[in-house]
């Protein structure tokens, strides 16, 4: 489902983000991304939502290749990935009903399939009693569901989350890693950055481990 | 077609709510839109309206000659049968010295004062409209030759100072339109600047949208249709605005034109003028915040 083929990214200033990597995520697949702060996680997130450009390398995705997206068709590419940000990236002047549908407003979705879909999505985050709150009314747990809520509303088939769980309790985090395990049963490609080790040990999952821009697990780093 | 239509629709009513939330902020700017756009379109109004007179008049050149005190009725038709065979004149009028001062009081309203006088001042005079238009110096030669006719003291024409007025208002006209472009980049900038900052109050909400997956013409739309109706409704105040002023300026002027001899007065709101300036508001609006928005768009491309 994603892949990357020796890939760099080396930021304006001089940064080596990521030093050749290539790695694979199947389809349907549970994945984590981990590695020490500044090890490179966003900047792999990034690069697969085609925020930034690799420096060298390949991505494909969803047998898309990323870096050669004509500029016209990015919007659209963006729409089959279903995004959560650390720091939720929600509209404050919004309802969390207006905020979840967005996916779905972007995408020109005719009014009566958002009022279902948005439902359908708070739902599955427990937040149907919050629809008409404003978030800023909300906890941080309540907030990040938000988010989370938001970047399946449209049934993507690629999740990624950045640090979702980054700072919240032991219990909130678990409630919020179950939903990601969820969706994925429901044949979501996952892949969530963290640096929670208790969800690291889960030998079911794939983990790729970062080290200063070098992957050290889950898949291979080139010397070139 | 049907969605498209509603989608701009809500674009619509979504950016008259951003409006009522910020109206102080909106208020302001169309007022300082409504009062740049408005000094033009006095300006033209005003230059318009002295320019039709003008246009009229010489159109018709008329020169009236005053009549010595002394004729009789009988040298008066010998004079009318004189003037009625030159080739060069038209139509001729003659308004004898009663029939001038009641006119006079008429348009004046010094009936009182003029009660008072022993005996009427005004001399008789025949108007005559010459066939010749537009050529100064056969105007004056006309003018002189009528002149020297017997029981004829004077012969003048309206024509120099309709000449002069024609120049004046024609340089005003093109006074107005430089100044009218000066002014339109000044509403340009003006209306820019409320776009920019509304772009970086929402900097945010155009990142998120964009990371969501949203176009370049949906992150646009709402930015568009605020310069759209920032313009559009800064014509309007401007419309009022030299509503307000024109109307002020209309009784002084009446009277000097009564000075004249003209009755003249500025119509308040021309409909062909309102919706020029209406639609010029909207396109500058719409074009300065396309220009706006298309460049900061440049910086959501991925580096
Ligand atoms: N916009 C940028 N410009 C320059 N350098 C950058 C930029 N963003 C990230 N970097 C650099 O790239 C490297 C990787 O950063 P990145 O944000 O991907 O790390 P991370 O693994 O997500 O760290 P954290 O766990 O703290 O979020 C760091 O050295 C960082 O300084
Ligand atoms: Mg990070």
């Amino acid at each position: 489902m994603i892949r990357f083929s020796h890939i760099s990214k080396r930021y304006p200033g001089g940064n080596d983000a990521l030093k050749s990597i290539s790695f694979h995520l199947e389809r349907g697949s549970m994945n984590f991304l981990t590695g020490h702060s500044g090890a490179g996680k966003s900047s792999l997130l990034k690069l697969i939502t085609h925020s930034i450009l690799a420096t060298r390398g390949e991505i494909i995705v969803n047998d898309q290749n990323v870096s050669r997206l004509k500029k016209r068709a990015i919007p659209r590419y963006r729409r089959n990935l279903g995004c959560v940000f650390q720091d939720h990236k929600l509209l404050y002047d919004r309802s969390v009903f207006d905020n979840v549908a967005l996916p779905l407003i972007i995408a020109g979705n005719a009014h009566r399939e958002v009022g279902k879909r948005v439902r359908a999505a708070l739902d599955k985050v427990s937040l149907l009693d919050k629809e008409k709150a404003m978030p800023i009314t909300l906890s941080g747990g309540q907030q990040q569901r938000v988010g989370i809520a938001r970047a399946v509303v449209n049934s993507p088939a690629i999740l990624l989350a950045d640090e979702p769980t980054g700072n919240l309790d032991l219990k909130m985090s678990d409630d919020i890693m179950n939903l990601f395990y969820d969706f994925n049963q429901h044949d979501v490609t996952v892949l969530v950055a963290t640096h929670d080790l208790r969800y690291l040990k889960d030998k079911s999952t794939h983990v790729l481990e970062l080290d200063q821009g070098k992957i050290i697990k889950g898949g291979t780093s080139h010397e070139d | 077609m049907k969605s498209w239509f509603k989608r701009h629709l809500q674009v619509f009513f979504y950016t008259l709510g951003q409006f009522s939330r910020n109206r102080l902020n909106v208020a302001m700017t169309l007022l300082a839109l409504g009062i740049g756009f408005s000094i033009p379109l006095i300006m033209y109004s005003t230059v318009d309206s002295l320019s039709n007179i003008g246009g009229q008049w010489q159109e018709r050149p008329q020169i009236t000659l005053y009549l010595k005190k002394s004729i009789n009725p009988p040298q008066i038709e010998a004079l009318k049968v004189t003037l009625a065979s030159n080739p060069q004149l038209g139509d001729i009028q003659y308004i004898s010295a009663d029939d001038g001062l009641k006119e006079f009081s008429a348009s004046h309203q010094f009936d009182e004062a003029i009660a008072l006088l022993d005996e009427n001042p005004l001399p008789p005079v025949f108007i005559v409209f010459p066939l010749l238009t537009g050529n100064m110096s056969d105007m004056d030669a006309l003018s002189n030759n009528l002149g020297q006719i017997e029981h004829v003291a004077s012969a003048q024409y309206d024509f120099e100072w309709l000449q002069k007025l024609n120049a004046l208002t024609s340089f005003m006209k093109r006074l107005v339109i430089v100044l009218a472009c000066i002014i339109a980049i000044g509403l340009l900038l003006l209306i820019t600047n409320t776009i920019r900052l509304e772009i970086s109050n929402r900097k945010d909400e155009i990142d998120i949208i964009d990371q969501l997956g949203g176009t370049p013409a949906f992150i646009a739309r709402p930015f568009l249709y605020m310069g759209f109706l920032e313009g559009l409704l800064g014509g309007a105040t401007a419309i009022l605005i030299s509503a307000i002023v024109l109307k002020l300026l209309n009784g002084p002027l009446l009277r000097l034109a009564e000075l004249y001899g003209f009755a003249f007065s500025l119509p308040l709101a021309r409909i062909d003028i309102s919706l020029a300036v209406l639609s010029v508001g909207g396109l500058l609006g719409w074009i300065s915040a396309r220009f706006t928005v298309l460049n900061h768009m440049r910086e959501l491309a991925p580096k």
